[in-house]
């Protein structure tokens, strides 16, 4: 299975590109490993082809409206000499979007839309068995939501059979941009009909996993991507059910995301141990399991000052279906009965279907034992609430909204825009 | 009941029985246990089928089983074996299979004990599965079905089908029954959510074969294994690619070859096998006979002169062909007397011109008008008559007949009048007469 990347904007980008190199990295470390060959190939055959000079090149395609990100990220995968970024699969503009989604959406994604197709089917035509694309983009911004909004909606349309998830990165809460609400309000709305999935990444919960995880209490940005690229890679890269078949993209979809109304997924990883208390901690499956289970039902996304008080039965995160990938030695044996407990998901999910688990023997990275929770579930939908809320309240007052009209678009958008969005926080409060 | 028997049964009521060695039908009854084996069913040995001869119990269980898997195979599910059915099922499946495929033996139906899920008849089993095979060329319809055959599909992938199938019903059963409508529909939306999603995997499914094919095609152009191709197929390349799937395929092919042996040895045995199936019917019948009363069974022994009745059938029979023929050879001779006296002598006579002989009423309607019985039983009274006389005859005197009946009712009504004339208050009222003709 094939999985081509997207990677829009500025924050697409970058993430994209530690994520490959997290993966390459974790194939190094696993070359002395036995039996990783197979593993390696598997690994390989998803997310890179072989190009001119049998050189590794990612099956991704950078879009972003500034060169300098584009160009920049691609030196980066050469300087590292085990992969690159194909030559002819870039797109880059000259002049950015602002911060703008109309003008993403309306003015740089109605000028580069079919190029970006264009690039999607050299891409597809690579692939012996495609998997599905897995689009990156923040949505707070101008370019990957504006223009990753309207390249969704292409592929959509081009793609109507295909399997599509978007990672999405969620601004702070506290405002990196002042019309962010209103770029995360349109993005939310307009995805959630386009897309088969919305992984989403709150960049106030990464932050805290990065200063768990870096030695100084300064976080970068790069430390923030490479927790989500981490995140990811223990999410995608190839494991197996019990019955033997592959974690591919759309059994992903077909378990997590079912049903039409319900498409926003959280990503819950385990250990979060920084790199140097790696070495002095002793990880073992059913205090990894339990702590996973107690982060879903608290709706935390950190390892960090758990609620053991809350119990299935008092829990107010309601899930619709669990995946688990789980990493590591002795994985075939782990207990995730827990994770089956009927408390948790709605009576209209059958008994045992909203869980499934895929296994890997072979370790992540540093982590001897790791696990991947990804979760249909109640978490989002606060933070989902407060950007609506907050996205109203300046549309009441008609605030920068001349900034959106001047691209073409209408008010009524912004007010069909929120009652989706109702809409969708209505269905997952209702379940 | 009767067997669809070839020829051989016939043959062997005009002729006299033919004895068939033991060892004959031991290899008879053999091919067809292997045949039945090796295209997946359950296996049976002959010693089985034996002992179902002779009613023993020990062949209830495996002839039970096999006899439901050939009622399933024969109503064209999936796969030769399909999921294992449980002892009630199997007793169900058997009783419904054989009832609704017009299988008219009542001791088969008295013997199924679908209370206890068992069967009291091993010989009831061995009989139905007989005729089953029999009526139905089940062997046949074994031999060109896919499903049986070990080549089927390649890989095989009808298990990972059926472990689908059972994930689903036992998803559908684990559901709760929905509080209200909205759960209902969540639920219903859910499900089809599935299978949408999984109708999009099957699709890139097909596509990654295709594709993979493709390649495979161009790649080995010019090289082939069989006749009617140029390039290799997909199966072909993983066979010569990986050691451990050739071998696999090679016991295959061999036992698909074991197969075909079979078969044609069956078809060469088959006669031996029906004739022994009959003797399994004889047998019971000697049992039933057996446990009759003894008194009247006393009177049916081994001295009872059968050959002496057979052969006066024969006579009888003889007998009758020879008067048959005496029969026919003299309505001939009547047939051409009857043509030369009607025909005058110079006239060739004109075919068309035929006049309708007067025949006495004991002649039946079916006898054709030529033929004359040289017997004094069938010679017309009086001669042959013209009808057209005689239409007149009677014509004449049935006239006088009437105008006689006119007389005689004038003379009585008149006579009437006169004796009521003489008493008060009565009033003669004369018949109505039918004048109509």
């Amino acid at each position: 299975m094939s999985v081509i990347s997207l990677q829009l904007g500025q924050c697409g980008n970058q993430i994209g590109q530690l994520f490959f190199d997290t993966l390459m990295s974790d194939l190094q470390q696993r070359e002395k490993e036995r039996n990783s060959k197979e593993y390696q190939s598997r690994c390989l055959d998803r997310f890179f082809v072989s190009g001119e000079d049998h050189k590794l090149e990612a099956r991704a395609i950078s879009v972003d409206t500034e060169g300098k990100v584009v160009s920049n990220v691609f030196d980066q995968a050469k300087k590292t000499g085990r992969w690159c970024y194909p030559s002819d699969q870039q797109l880059s503009g000259r002049r950015g979007a602002g911060n703008n989604w109309a003008d993403g959406f309306y003015n740089h994604g109605a000028k580069c839309e079919q190029e970006v197709l264009d690039l999607v089917q050299r891409e597809l035509e690579k692939c012996d068995h495609f998997g599905g694309f897995c689009s990156l983009m923040s949505i707070g911004g101008g370019t990957g939501s504006g223009l990753g909004t309207r390249v969704t909606r292409a592929l959509k349309e081009a793609y109507p059979k295909s399997f599509l998830i978007n990672v999405l990165v969620w601004p702070h809460s506290a405002g990196e941009v002042i019309v962010q609400n209103y770029n995360a309000v349109l993005s939310m709305a307009h995805l959630s009909e386009s897309s088969d999935a919305l992984l989403i990444f709150q960049n106030d919960d990464i932050r805290k996993i990065a200063q768990t995880l870096g030695s100084s209490p300064k976080v970068t940005f790069d430390d923030m991507n490479r927790v989500v690229s981490e995140q990811l890679v223990a999410s995608l890269q190839p494991a197996v059910s019990h019955d033997g078949s592959d974690n591919l993209l759309g059994r992903y979809l077909e378990h997590l995301v079912p049903h039409p109304d319900y498409k926003l997924l959280t990503s819950r990883f385990l250990p979060q141990v920084s790199e140097a208390a790696v070495s002095f901690s002793t990880f073992n499956w059913p205090a990894l399991t339990k702590r996973t289970f107690q982060m879903l039902l608290t709706q935390s996304v950190i390892d960090e000052g758990l609620n053991w008080h809350i119990k299935p039965s008092n829990s107010r995160n309601k899930t619709l279906s669990n995946l688990m990938v789980i990493r590591g030695k002795g994985c075939q044996s782990v207990d995730t009965g827990i994770f089956s407990s009927p408390e948790i998901y709605p009576s209209w999910i059958p008994r045992g279907a909203g869980f499934a688990s895929f296994t890997q023997s072979l370790p992540l990275l540093r982590y001897e034992k790791s696990t991947s929770l990804l979760s249909n579930c109640q978490t989002p939908i606060r933070a989902l609430d407060t950007m609506v809320s907050k996205a109203w309240g300046m549309f009441a007052m008609r605030a920068y909204t001349h900034w959106y009209t001047r691209y073409g678009m209408q008010e009524e958008e912004f007010i069909d825009c929120f009652a989706k969005l109702e809409q969708t926080i209505g269905n997952y409060n209702s379940v | 009941m009767a067997y669809q028997v070839p020829y051989f049964s016939s043959q062997r009521m005009a002729s006299q029985p033919v004895k068939v060695s033991s060892s004959k039908m031991r290899l008879a009854i053999g091919t067809l246990c292997q045949f039945l084996s090796l295209s997946g069913f359950s296996p049976i040995s002959p010693e089985t089928l034996r002992q179902a001869k002779f009613n023993k119990r020990e062949a209830v269980g495996p002839l039970l089983s096999l006899l439901a898997e050939l009622i399933d195979f024969s109503t064209a599910t999936q796969c030769a074996k399909s999921p294992q059915f449980n002892r009630e099922e199997t007793v169900y499946v058997v009783h419904s299979g054989m009832l609704s495929r017009h299988f008219q033996r009542r001791q088969f139906y008295l013997c199924l004990d679908i209370d206890n899920s068992t069967c009291h008849s091993s010989r009831e089993l061995l009989i139905a599965i007989g005729w089953l095979i029999c009526t139905e060329s089940l062997l046949k319809q074994m031999l060109f079905s896919k499903e049986t055959s070990s080549l089927r599909s390649f890989p095989d992938v009808s298990h990972k089908l059926q472990e689908r199938k059972i994930y689903m019903i036992n998803t559908r059963e684990d559901m709760e029954a929905p509080s209200s409508f909205e759960q209902y529909l969540n639920g219903l939306v859910w499900n089809m959510g599935k299978c949408r999603l999984a109708t999009k995997q099957w699709y890139w499914k097909e596509q990654e074969i295709v594709k993979l094919a493709h390649k495979i095609h161009v790649a080995t152009q010019g090289v082939s294994l069989a006749k009617n191709r140029v390039c290799l197929s997909p199966a072909d390349v993983t066979i010569l690619r990986y050691k451990d799937k050739l071998e696999k395929h090679l016991h295959t092919v061999e036992k698909e070859n074991r197969r075909l042996q079979m078969f044609f040895q069956w078809l060469e045995k088959e006669e031996i096998f029906w004739q022994w199936m009959e003797s399994v019917i004889d047998a019971e019948n000697s049992e039933r006979i057996q446990n009759e009363d003894p008194a009247a069974r006393s009177q049916v022994d081994d001295s009872y002169p059968f050959d002496d009745y057979s052969k006066t059938l024969a006579d009888l029979s003889s007998q009758l062909d020879t008067t048959l023929k005496e029969v026919t050879q003299r309505m001939q001779f009547y047939d051409k007397s009857l043509m030369e006296k009607s025909v005058p002598s110079g006239e060739t006579g004109n075919p068309l011109d035929v006049r309708f002989q007067f025949v006495p009423k004991r002649v039946k309607d079916h006898i054709p008008k030529s033929i004359v019985h040289s017997q004094s039983d069938w010679s017309p009274v009086g001669g042959i008559k013209d009808i057209e006389e005689e239409i007149l005859i009677l014509s004449k005197r049935l006239s006088s007949l009437e105008a006689k009946l006119l007389e005689q009712r004038d003379a009585f009504s008149c006579s009437c009048t006169e004796m009521l004339a003489s008493i008060d208050g009565v009033v003669s009222i004369p018949p109505i007469l039918c004048n109509q003709r």
